[in-house]
């Protein structure tokens, strides 16, 4: 502490001299300009720390030798808590007992957080732990509805909600039509929500339909909180993202899995056949749509002496293809009567050895129509067969169903 | 800083005047009260402690704030709600030591190593790369343990939504065993005594029944930690359909129960009715079961019968869902059937729904040897709406059929969290 102490070199009746003047001058000039003022000048509890505040650009509240500081870094607007020594503790308070919640490690950079870390609380209403995410999250499962209608099974106990790459949202509409438009997630949508087609997406026979969570981003749903089911005839493979980024909005769709609109039977060729999806994305079509010749999809059908052959075609442009979303699937062969095999070949060498199943023989009897499934792997150079005799018979080839390896 | 200045307006000799002393006067005035001292006027020892401000505090109320920046552009304080909040226009890092920092921005909050959360201390980089739920194993005909599922020797981890738990058990008796004879304990919130894997408190032993089984937390007892919260396995009737959810949230707490799978006791139409089958679970749903009993076949018998006939006119076997009997959960999405007869025989599965009755699988092996035993393995996508039917190709008094549920996947195993790619 500097004590002000300016000598008095005044005398009483006499008036005071340059030099006496002088004395107090020059000490008040050095007491105040030198400087030497220090805390023990302040009176305890004399200030306010409000007089701290205001820091201007990269002016630090620093702790300790600076270690610690606290700045607003105006080159780059970066405001910097900072701990050169040690770690970063967050802790609260509960009246005496303060608890260490969240502490960042300044050796591995690890966050360590005491309670649960909840995400998503201000950019929708659909917050989680992070913990939930990793116990309990399942992606909603497709739902078969109806001839026209796909819908999800409920993840939580309010509805169905889907973890997009920045937010968790809740399926605003779970009704998606292959009759109806969707609305709600292109540019220019006005009013509610809708799901169902995507935009310039029309409904056509025998054809897959590739069903996308999409982030509600136009209309009166667009608040950060709900995404709708979108159908569209592009696959999720690698090729197609930026097609979808750009359609959907990059990070802003999820695909849930595909759907088949017609039986590729001449008859139900508009329709959603029926499937269930599994646990592990294997989906399996439910139902035959011609007696006793197989469920699911029509990839081939005959009545003929000869052998009924399907070749692998992996697309979305024709009736008979298959989605390049399977990677194994589950083929099956009928034939009216007399038996048959089912083989699967290597379509340059026509060898049935290379991959062959559900073989199926009657003996001397005939009258017996089976219908025989195998699983395979999708090979792009390989086609089904029906092996039969030379007697004419119906004979077909279905695709029961595939392991959707995209879900 | 302000800077004292006394203009010296006398000299020697002189009488002084009120002018001079004005200019002592004016300059203390305007050190004080105009330029006012700043930061350099004092001495570099100028550190202030706590002492020195009124009511040490930083500021003198809620809301509040020291601000940051040449606009104010971030401040810290207490808010109203008593909330010590930082806050800043743009990016806030947090650093702790020189290069790692917590970043938080507007859209999302960057972490620069793993987030390692609760008393197991097991990161989220872990629990998304590493961690495997599990799997219930059969122990015996009346109980199950659960798998090893960490490098430590008996050791079983699992990520609930709430925290992480890890229980270590050389011999299993309550945190990673389950017996359907006794009545779990711990899983309430007033429990007392040791923890227990069993039957939840009101579900009895039935036999020919399935029980969904749930780890759930250990809320109370002697066996309750807050710093290292452990679990039990407890069977119950109640399915983890979303409708289901609040019910269990209930029971066990929100957050603090994980669905494990599903067990059967009694191998149904024919053979014991009081064995949890031997079973084998994959984390991805798919539970095989691998156990006979004295007779039928395989799994479940869902039909059996020694009594030579038809199955033409009615169905041997009609799904139907349930836990009670020979039924099907209704947790399961796919069925894997073996469908057996000691004799040649023309075996079909038809839609059983309203519209329609068509034929779906049609298998049996017709020969000219009737004395063929025969069995087929189909997969079926559904636990409803197929019916079973059977026409002999050879007949001979007492020849036994049957179809068993030789498997299953359970979709609520929660493996499916996994997207199309980045």
């Amino acid at each position: 502490m500097s004590v002000l102490n300016v000598t008095r070199a005044l005398t009483a009746n006499t008036n005071p001299t340059e030099a006496q003047f002088d004395t107090m001058r020059t000490y008040l000039l050095t007491f105040f300009n030198s400087p030497n003022l220090d805390q023990d000048n302040v009176a305890t509890g004399g200030m306010v720390y409000s007089t701290l505040g205001d820091c201007g650009d990269d002016e630090a509240l620093k702790f300790t030798s600076n270690h610690g500081t606290i700045q607003y870094l105006g080159a780059t607007d970066i405001f910097e808590i900072k701990n050169t020594q040690g770690d970063m503790v967050f802790g609260t308070r509960s009246g005496s007992t303060l608890t260490d919640n969240m502490e960042l490690d300044s050796a591995t950079g690890n966050l360590t957080v005491g309670g649960t870390l909840t995400i998503n609380t201000s950019v929708g209403s659909q917050a989680a732990s992070i913990l939930h995410l990793i116990a309990s999250y399942v992606k909603p499962r497709l739902v078969y509805s109806t001839a026209d209608v796909v819908t999800v099974e409920d993840n939580t106990a309010s509805g169905a909600v889907v973890a997009f790459p920045d937010r968790l949202c809740l399926i605003y509409d779970t009704t998606c039509s292959l009759a109806t438009s969707a609305n709600g997630e292109t540019t220019g949508d006005t009013g509610t929500a809708v799901s169902g087609l995507a935009a310039g997406v029309t409904r056509t026979a025998n054809r897959w339909y590739y069903i996308y969570a999409v982030q509600v981003q136009y209309g009166t749903q667009a608040t950060g909180v709900y995404c709708i089911l979108v159908a569209n005839e592009t696959s999720p493979e690698p090729a197609n993202i930026a097609a979808l980024n750009t359609a959907f909005g990059e990070g802003k769709w999820v695909y849930m899995g595909v759907i088949r609109n017609g039986y590729n039977d001449g008859t139900n060729t508009n329709i959603i056949a029926d499937f269930v999806y599994d646990e592990m994305g294997f989906v399996r079509f439910k139902y035959a749509t011609v007696d006793n010749e197989g469920m699911g999809i029509t990839m081939a059908s005959t009545t003929s002496t000869t052998n009924l052959e399907y070749e692998i075609a992996i697309g979305n442009d024709a009736a008979a293809t298959i989605p390049g979303v399977a990677s194994r699937c589950i083929f099956g062969g009928h034939r009216e009567a007399d038996g048959f095999e089912l083989h699967y070949r290597a379509i340059d060498t026509d060898e049935n050895h290379m991959i062959t199943g559900g073989c199926y023989h009657t003996g001397t009897l005939s009258t017996l129509a089976p219908v025989v499934y195998f699983e395979v792997p999708l090979l792009t150079d390989y086609k089904l067969v029906v092996v039969i005799g030379n007697v004419s018979t119906d004979q077909r080839i279905v695709l029961a169903g595939f392991l959707d390896h995209y879900v | 800083m302000g800077t004292l200045a006394i203009t010296k307006s006398y000299a020697g000799g002189e009488v002084l005047m009120e002018a001079d002393i004005d200019a002592f006067r004016t300059g203390l005035h305007t050190l004080f009260n105009t330029d006012k001292l700043g930061a350099t006027n004092f001495s570099g020892s100028m550190a202030l402690t706590s002492a020195k401000f009124t009511g040490v505090e930083l500021t003198a109320s809620d809301d509040e704030y020291i601000q940051f920046g040449a606009a104010n552009d971030a401040k810290f304080g207490l808010d109203s709600s008593k909330n010590l909040l930082f806050n800043a226009s743009a990016t806030m890092r947090f650093y702790a030591g020189s290069t790692n920092y917590l970043e938080v921005k507007s859209d999302r909050v960057n972490v620069p190593g793993d987030i390692l959360i609760g008393p197991a201390g097991k990161g989220v980089l872990q629990g998304l790369s590493s961690y495997r739920k599990p799997v219930l194993e059969w122990n015996s005909s009346s109980s199950v343990v659960l798998q090893n599922n960490s490098g430590t020797s008996n050791n079983s981890i699992i990520y609930f939504p709430t925290f992480v738990a890890s229980v270590t058990e050389s011999s299993p008796s309550k945190y990673r065993f389950a017996s359907i004879s006794v009545t779990a304990n711990g899983y309430g919130t007033s429990d007392s005594g040791s923890a227990q894997g069993g039957r939840r408190s009101g579900v009895s032993a039935t036999t020919n029944s399935w029980y969904y089984v749930y780890a759930a937390k250990v809320r109370s007892g002697t066996d309750f930690s807050t710093s290292s919260p452990k679990f039990i396995m407890v069977f119950d009737t109640t399915s983890p359909v979303a409708a289901n959810i609040s019910t269990l949230n209930t029971r066990y707490g929100t957050g603090c129960w994980v669905y494990l799978g599903l067990i059967r006791y009694g191998f149904g139409a024919t053979g014991s009715t009081s064995s949890i089958i031997k079973f084998q679970y994959s984390n991805k749903g798919w539970c095989t079961f691998c156990e006979a009993s004295t007779t039928g076949y395989a799994g479940l018998n869902l039909a059996y019968s020694s009594t030579d006939a038809d199955n033409t006119a009615s169905a041997f076997y009609t799904f139907a869902a349930g836990t009670s009997g020979n039924v099907i959960p209704e947790t399961i999405g796919h069925v894997r059937l073996s469908i057996n007869r000691a004799r040649v025989s023309d075996w079909y599965i038809r839609e059983t729904s309203s519209t329609s009755s068509d034929i779906i699988w049609r298998g049996g092996w017709q020969t000219d040897d009737g004395t063929l035993g025969h069995g087929f393995l189909v997969e079926l996508p559904n636990v409803t709406g197929y019916s079973v039917f059977q026409e002999r190709k050879s007949s001979n008094a007492g020849t036994i059929r049957g179809v068993a549920l030789a498997g299953f996947c359970d979709t609520y195993m929660t493996a499916r969290r996994h997207g199309h790619g980045i």
